[in-house]
C-alpha cells in the first residue's frame, strides 16, 4: 500500500495486528466502513454462485458416489460408477465426438474472431454497425439459435441450401446427413460466439499502446510482419483467456445439438453432455451421469491447468 | 453518501434473501400439470378446475409446460425435489417407469363400476400392470397415413395399398420442391410409435411374449426397418426433423405428399391450416403385401396420481372425473370439440354416431380404429436399442438385419441387468 495516509501511518504504527483478518482490523475506520459497504454488495452475487453453482457441483460429486434412481433412495457404491465409465464404450463414443466438436469450434472461433477484432481496429465509420451486428447472435439465447437454424437448415427448402443453389453451388443435407450433422452443429455455435471474442480479442489489440506499432512501422515493418512479432505475441494474455474459455464451451456443447439433432442422426452428434443428460432424465441413473460430470469437470480442469502452464512458460514478458 | 451506500447494500441483500425465500410450497392444494395444449383447448380444463375448485375444499392448480421440457426433465426434477404434481398427463414412453418405479398410485379401488364397463378392456390393460391399474385412459390416437389429394391425382398416383406401391408413390411424388412422404427422423420414443405398425405388420415383434428375451432379430423386422432405411436413403422421405414431428408443418405446406401421423392431425390442420383441409385424404397404412392384414398403432396419454400424494382421494376423484364422469359429456367434448382424438369408453361412441359418420372420422373408427394395437409400454433401454437400430438404417448404411440384430444384443444386455 503506498497512499501516505497520515492515519493510515499512523495506525501501523501504533498497534499492527496480524492473523487472518489482520489486512481488515488494520484498517481505520473510514476504510472498514468501505469495506463492509463492498462486501455487502458482492454478497448476492456470492450468495448465487454458492448456492446455484457450488452446492449443486457438491451435491453432484457426493451423488457420484451412490447409486440413486429417482425411486428409492441412494446407495452408497463407492467408486463403482467411474469403473463402469472406464469401461463403457458409449461414454468413449461420446468423449471423442465431444473431442470431434472442440477440434472443429476452438479453431475456428479463435480465427475468426480475430480477423474480424483486426478488421475492427482500423478506424472507419462502418466500425460501430459492424461491431453490433457481428456481436447480435452473442445476445440470443442458443436454443433460439438452434430452432431458427434446423429450419434454415432444412435439405428440402431451408434458406441455406436456396442460397447455395441460387449461386450453383451443390446443396447439402445437413442436420439429415451423418456426415454434415456436427458441421451443422458447430456452425451454429461458431457464428453465435464469433461476437462476443472478437470484441474481447478488439480490446486486447486496441490495449497495445501504437507506440509499438509506429515504431515497427518505422523499422520497416511490413503489416505481417507487424502482426506477427508485435500484435500477436503482446494479445498473448487476452489469447489465452480466449482459448481457455473456447475449450471450455466446447466440451460443454448441448444446448444446439439438443434442439436440432438430439444427438442424432444415428448419433453422429452424441457429445458426451448429451450422454449425461440422457443417462439422468431418461434413464434416471443419477449417480452414473453425476459420475460422469465429475470425469467431464476434471477433463476441462486439467486442461485449463495445461494451457496456464503452457501460456505461463511462453510469456514473453517474464 | 456513506450511510446511503451502506443502506443500499443491506437492503440488496435482503430482498435477494427474501425473493428466495417467498417460494415455498401451498398446502391444501392440488397440483395437475400437463404439456401445453393449444389455446383453442385451455377452456376445457379451466372449465372443468373450475367447477372442482367451487365444489371442493382443496383446489386444483394447473401448470402446463412447453412439449420438449414435459418430456424431458420437468417431471423427473419435480419428483426428484419433492415438488412433483399430485395428478398429470403421462405418456405411453414413460409409463412403464413410473409405474415400476413406484411413483403411481394404484386407483382400481377408485374407479367406478360403470367407468370399468365403458372403457375397452385393451385400453385397460395397457394401464395395467400386476393387477394394478396405474392410470386413466381418455384417448386413442391411431396412426394412418395422410395424403395430399390434390398431389397424387397430378402425378397420377393412386393411394399405395402394398409397400412396394408405398415406395414407388413415395418416388414418384419426390421432386426438388417436396419430399414424397414424411416419417419421424428424431430419435425418440415417437419415432417407434409410428414405426410399430410397420413392425408388426410385417410379422416383427420388440419383445417375446413373456418379457424374457428380444424378438426383434428376425426376418420380418429387418424387412420394416429395411423400407424405412430405403425412404430416408433414397432421398423420399425428409432426412431431417422440423422439431415438431407429429404436427410436420411441411405436410399442409406442400413441401410433402403424404404423412404418417395421427388422429389429431385433422384438428390440427383444421385449426391451423383450414383452406387445406380439403385437399386433405386419409387411408389406413399400406401391409407388405396385397392381402395382408392391416394394423396399426394407437398412442394416447393417460391420467396418473403420484404415489407421494398428500390427498389421495381427492387427486384420484379429479383425475377419474376428468374424463371419467358418469355424464360422458366432457369426455366426449375432449375428443370432438377440443382435439380429434378417439376416446376410450364405448358410450361416447355410441351416444355421438352422427359425429362419426363424417371426413375423416368415419374412416378412422369404421376401418382404422379396429386394426389398432395399443402403444407398447417399454423401458427407456429397449425403446433406446429400437429407435437406434432405425436410425442406423435411416442414416448408417447398415441393413435392416444388421441392425435388427444389433438391437436385440442391447436388449438382451439390458434384461440381465433387471
Amino acid at each position: 500500500m503506498t497512499t501516505a495516509e497520515p492515519t493510515a501511518i499512523g495506525a501501523a504504527h501504533v498497534a499492527a495486528r496480524t492473523g487472518p483478518l489482520s489486512r481488515f482490523q488494520n484498517m481505520n475506520r473510514d476504510k472498514r466502513e468501505q469495506a463492509i459497504v463492498a462486501y455487502l454488495f458482492l454478497l448476492p452475487d456470492v450468495l448465487g454462485l454458492l448456492i446455484f453453482v457450488v452446492g449443486p457441483m457438491l451435491l453432484a460429486l457426493a451423488i457420484s458416489f451412490s447409486d440413486w434412481r429417482l425411486t428409492g433412495t441412494p446407495e452408497f457404491v463407492g467408486l463403482r460408477n467411474y469403473d463402469i465409465i472406464l469401461k463403457d464404450p458409449k461414454f468413449g463414443a461420446s468423449l471423442g465426438r465431444t473431442m470431434l466438436y472442440t477440434i472443429g469450434y476452438v479453431p475456428a472461433v479463435y480465427l475468426i474472431s480475430l480477423g474480424m477484432a483486426l478488421l475492427l481496429t482500423r478506424r472507419g465509420r462502418g466500425n460501430f454497425f459492424f461491431r453490433t451486428i457481428y456481436f447480435m447472435p452473442v445476445a440470443m439465447s442458443m436454443v433460439v439459435a438452434g430452432v431458427i437454424w434446423r429450419f434454415m437448415f432444412d435439405p428440402g427448402n431451408g434458406l441455406i441450401n436456396e442460397m447455395l443453389g441460387a449461386v450453383g453451388l451443390p446443396t447439402l443435407q445437413w442436420t439429415g446427413h451423418v456426415q454434415s450433422a456436427m458441421v451443422s452443429v458447430l456452425i451454429v455455435a461458431i457464428w453465435k460466439s464469433v461476437g462476443y471474442f472478437m470484441i474481447i480479442l478488439l480490446a486486447g489489440i486496441q490495449d497495445i499502446p501504437s507506440d509499438y506499432i509506429e515504431a515497427a512501422q518505422i523499422d520497416g515493418a511490413n503489416r505481417w510482419q507487424t502482426f506477427r512479432f508485435i500484435i500477436m505475441p503482446l494479445l498473448r494474455p487476452t489469447s489465452f483467456f480466449v482459448l481457455v474459455v473456447l475449450s471450455i464451451n466446447a466440451l460443454q456443447a448441448f444446448d444446439q445439438i439438443y434442439v436440432m439433432t438430439r444427438g442424432g442422426p444415428a448419433q453422429a452428434t452424441y457429445t458426451l453432455l448429451m450422454y449425461i443428460y440422457e443417462k439422468a432424465f431418461r434413464e434416471w441413473n443419477f449417480g452414473y451421469s453425476s459420475a460422469m460430470a465429475v470425469v467431464l469437470f476434471g477433463m476441462i480442469f486439467v486442461l485449463t491447468l495445461v494451457q496456464v502452464r503452457y501460456f505461463r512458460s511462453t510469456d514473453v514478458r517474464q | 453518501m456513506k450511510r446511503f451506500s451502506l443502506a443500499l447494500a443491506l437492503a440488496l441483500v435482503v430482498i435477494s434473501l427474501v425473493s428466495v425465500g417467498t417460494n415455498l410450497a401451498q398446502s391444501g392444494v392440488l397440483k395437475f400439470w400437463t404439456f401445453e395444449y393449444a389455446d383453442a383447448v385451455d377452456p376445457f380444463f379451466v372449465e372443468y378446475i373450475e367447477e372442482w375448485n367451487a365444489t371442493h375444499d382443496i383446489k386444483v392448480e394447473r401448470q402446463e409446460f412447453p412439449w420438449a421440457q414435459y418430456t424431458g426433465e420437468i417431471l423427473t426434477t419435480g419428483i426428484a425435489t419433492g415438488e412433483a404434481p399430485d395428478v398429470f398427463f403421462i405418456s405411453p414412453g414413460d409409463w412403464r417407469r413410473y409405474a415400476e418405479g413406484g411413483l403411481a398410485l394404484p386407483l382400481q379401488d377408485y374407479i367406478p363400476d360403470y367407468l370399468k364397463e365403458d372403457i375397452l378392456p385393451a385400453s385397460w390393460d395397457a394401464v395395467t400392470l400386476n393387477g394394478n391399474i396405474y392410470s386413466l385412459p381418455f384417448e386413442m390416437e391411431p396412426v394412418a397415413l395422410w395424403y395430399n389429394k390434390e398431389m397424387l391425382a397430378e402425378a397420377g398416383v393412386e393411394v399405395p395399398t402394398t409397400w412396394d406401391e408405398l415406395v414407388a408413390a413415395a418416388k414418384t411424388l419426390t421432386t426438388s420442391n417436396r419430399y414424397g412422404i414424411l416419417i419421424p427422423t428424431n430419435p425418440d420414443y415417437y419415432q417407434n410409435f409410428v414405426f410399430y405398425p410397420f413392425l408388426w405388420m410385417a410379422g416383427g415383434e420388440v419383445m417375446n411374449d413373456d418379457f424374457t428375451a428380444a424378438a426383434i432379430n428376425s426376418p420380418e423386422a429387418a424387412r420394416a426397418l429395411d423400407l424405412w432405411g430405403a425412404l430416408v436413403r433414397e432421398g423420399y422421405a425428409a432426412p431431417n426433423s422440423t422439431g415438431s414431428d407429429p404436427v410436420d408443418d411441411r405436410f399442409p405446406t406442400e413441401q410433402a405428399a403424404m404423412f404418417v401421423s395421427g388422429y389429431w392431425v385433422y384438428g390440427w390442420l383444421s385449426a391451423n391450416y383450414p383452406e387445406f383441409v380439403e385437399k386433405l385424404g386419409v387411408a389406413p397404412i399400406p401391409a407388405p403385401d396385397a392381402g395382408d392384414a392391416l394394423k396399426t398403432v394407437y398412442g394416447g396419454w393417460t391420467v396418473m396420481v403420484y404415489s407421494g400424494t398428500q390427498y389421495p382421494a381427492e387427486a384420484a376423484e379429479f383425475a377419474i372425473n376428468m374424463f371419467g364422469a358418469e355424464d360422458n359429456a366432457r369426455a366426449a367434448a375432449w375428443g370432438i370439440e377440443y382435439n380429434t382424438k378417439l376416446s376410450p369408453r364405448a358410450s361416447v361412441i355410441a351416444d355421438n354416431q352422427d359425429f362419426y359418420t363424417q371426413f375423416p372420422h368415419d374412416i378412422f373408427a369404421n376401418e382404422i380404429f379396429p386394426t389398432a394395437r395399443p402403444e407398447p409400454s417399454f423401458p427407456p433401454e429397449i425403446a433406446q436399442a429400437v429407435w437406434e437400430a432405425i436410425q442406423d438404417t435411416m442414416f448408417n448404411n447398415i441393413s435392416g438385419a444388421d441392425a435388427a440384430a444389433a438391437a436385440a444384443d442391447k436388449i438382451n444386455s439390458y434384461l440381465l441387468t433387471r
